[in-house]
């Protein structure tokens, strides 16, 4: 079940309601392996409660969400994250007095070294251990222009910088998928382009990320396939430009 | 020095070494990991009472005039250990019930019920430590030591408290400054954050919950068999807040700040009031003790969150030992 052609991930009839709001009403579509997938739609449609759902963090009422030909709906967020999906939030989410080199390493997927036991006894090899990640942090930071700002508290940073510093903290677990929940939002004109360029970078590596985004621009020229939601929906799967030409997405953008 | 500067003096040691175990049971808990025990004293509490029961004998003994569970006589220093063991078997019960299914302030408000209703019950069930009366006669470990003066036996549990202090502040310089404590901290900086990076931050809460009750029982069983005596009104629900204090004024999460802060808050307070010129009523003082307590958490959650001495930012220096070819090179710090 897991050939190369086989989409990661392969959500089917996802639903979420809030006290008699349906949230999201049977949501259908699968995120090929590799593609940076995009989905958009206006507000409220249910896109930021479909990613949640897909991270755990929210249970949804019905549907499944099967990666890598596992069931992964309803698993709580530290289970689906293990298996590789990794997200980031609407708002940009670090952990503010803890340093920015810090933030990132705790991007390093779960390892023995968190233990109570190794802390107290196994400090030698933890240590070690640690080294190379803190190398491969630093790597990133390069990459990332955040080099100066490894000992800065990530509470002190720019809107645009806290985003950079949780797509970092993200890459560091070489996710199998990469959620990522409207990555220009409260992010600076400057730093805006640094951002795109990053994640059209992470396409090129071959990740497989979900954008959401609701700047149609930015979709277009980042994501094949993109998903369409609105009012909880899918109006249209495909491509952005077809997209476009559906009459239901305009209206759904002209309404929304 | 006179016996009586002496007995003065080690009291002093006593107090310091003892608020300072505790302050790091809670500093785990609150300081680190973000858990707002409102029950911490409980868990001193039953390391106090089961040292007791471990260490008095027979409840027939003394004329049978206090009574209690288990009564067995165990040589140091399994009391101690024992009581350790049940603190954190305790908070580990107790941490199952509240910190799986509520949310951090909910927790809070449940371990003040739970405090408050632990001194109900063990005040109204006599035959599970004495009552409201409280155990007495607890024998302290150093006065079974043949050939030295009282004085010396005295010092000789100084020495005890010492060490257990000693080991426990290494072991919390171990556990924070580990790629463990890290965990801890993220928890506490963001728990939406520290989930989505694979953590289980429940798991986080339940071990800090179970150490830091283990270490709150420690302070406990040492207090019990120095002061000789433990009763309910030793540990009324106001007490925790004494230590959340010592944490706050001491800094959140620093191992030397929460042990300054303690001595300062739970021992300096208590020794300052009695030198100031407004007579020696014990209401009084006690009172003033809280009003300057309840102050102090003001002042300093306002003018100096981060406390005395704050804690330390974590650093990752190179090490010198690969000077590579012009590439960052290794860390060498700790998280």
């Amino acid at each position: 079940m897991t050939a190369q052609d086989e989409p990661l991930v392969v959500v089917e009839g996802l639903a979420k309601s809030y006290g008699g709001v349906r949230a999201v009403d049977g949501v259908s579509f699968a995120i090929p392996r590799g593609s940076l997938t995009g989905m958009i739609g206006p507000n409220g449609a249910g896109k930021s409660t479909v990613l949640g759902m897909i991270a755990g963090a929210i249970r949804p009422d019905r549907g499944s969400i099967v990666l890598d030909g596992r069931e992964i709906a309803g698993l709580p967020s530290h289970r689906v994250a293990r298996l590789g999906v990794i997200r980031t939030f609407q708002a940009a989410s670090v952990f503010p007095r803890m340093t920015v080199l810090e933030n990132l390493l705790l991007g390093v997927p779960p390892w023995w070294g968190e233990g109570i036991a190794p802390a107290l006894f196994a400090r030698p090899r933890w240590r070690s251990q640690e080294r190379e990640q803190v190398q491969r942090a630093r790597g990133l930071l390069d990459r990332l222009g955040l080099s100066s700002m490894a000992d800065t508290y990530a509470g002190q940073l720019s809107g645009g910088q806290k985003r950079l510093v949780e797509i970092g903290r993200a890459m560091m677990a070489r996710p199998k998928l990469l959620l990522l929940d409207e990555p220009m939002a409260g992010v600076s004109r400057t730093l805006a382009p640094a951002i795109e360029a990053l994640v059209a970078e992470l396409r090129q590596d071959g990740m497989t990320v979900l954008l959401i985004e609701h700047e149609l621009a930015l979709v277009e020229r980042l994501c094949s396939p993109v998903v369409v939601l609105a009012q909880g929906r899918v109006l249209h799967r495909g491509e952005m430009a077809e997209a476009r030409a559906n009459p239901e997405v305009r209206r759904a953008y002209l309404v929304g | 020095m006179s016996a009586a500067t002496q007995y003065y003096l080690a009291t002093i040691l006593v107090y310091i070494a003892v608020n300072a175990i505790a302050a790091w049971g809670l500093d785990l808990q609150f300081g680190v990991t973000g858990v707002l025990n409102f029950a911490f004293v409980l868990f001193q509490a039953a390391g106090a009472y089961v040292a007791a029961m471990l260490s008095l004998g027979p409840s027939s003994a003394d004329g049978g005039f206090q009574r209690y569970l288990i009564g067995v006589h165990l040589p140091f220093p399994l009391p101690i250990l024992g009581a350790m063991l049940f603190g954190g078997v305790l908070s580990g019960l107790i941490g199952l019930i509240t910190l799986r299914r509520l949310r951090s302030d909910y927790q809070a408000m449940v371990m003040l019920v739970v405090s408050v209703v632990a001194t109900v019950v063990v005040e109204s069930v006599i035959s599970l430590a004495n009552g409201s009366a409280g155990l007495s006669l607890i024998p302290n470990p150093a006065d079974g030591l043949n050939g030295l003066t009282r004085q010396a036996q005295t010092w000789v549990f100084v020495a005890i408290c010492a060490v257990c202090t000693l080991i426990v502040g290494i072991l919390m310089y171990a556990l924070l400054y580990s790629p463990y404590g890290r965990v801890l901290r993220g928890t506490r900086e963001n728990e939406a954050a520290i989930e989505a990076m694979g953590r289980n931050a429940t798991a986080a809460r339940m071990q800090v919950f179970v150490l830091g009750g283990a270490l709150g029982a420690l302070s406990g069983a040492l207090l019990a068999e120095f002061i000789g005596a433990w009763a309910p009104s030793d540990w009324l629900y106001p007490e925790t807040f004494v230590f959340f204090t010592a944490v706050i004024v001491g800094g959140r999460g620093s191992v030397l700040g929460v042990a300054v802060g303690s001595a300062l808050v739970c021992v300096g307070v208590q020794q300052a009031v009695q030198y100031l010129p407004i007579g020696s009523d014990p209401t009084v003082l006690a009172s003033l003790e809280w009003i300057i307590t309840g102050l102090l958490t003001m002042l300093f959650l306002w003018a100096r969150p981060q406390g005395l001495l704050p804690e330390r930012r974590r650093r990752f220096t190179e090490t010198a030992t690969q000077p590579a070819e012009g590439s960052p090179g290794a860390g060498g710090g700790t998280g």
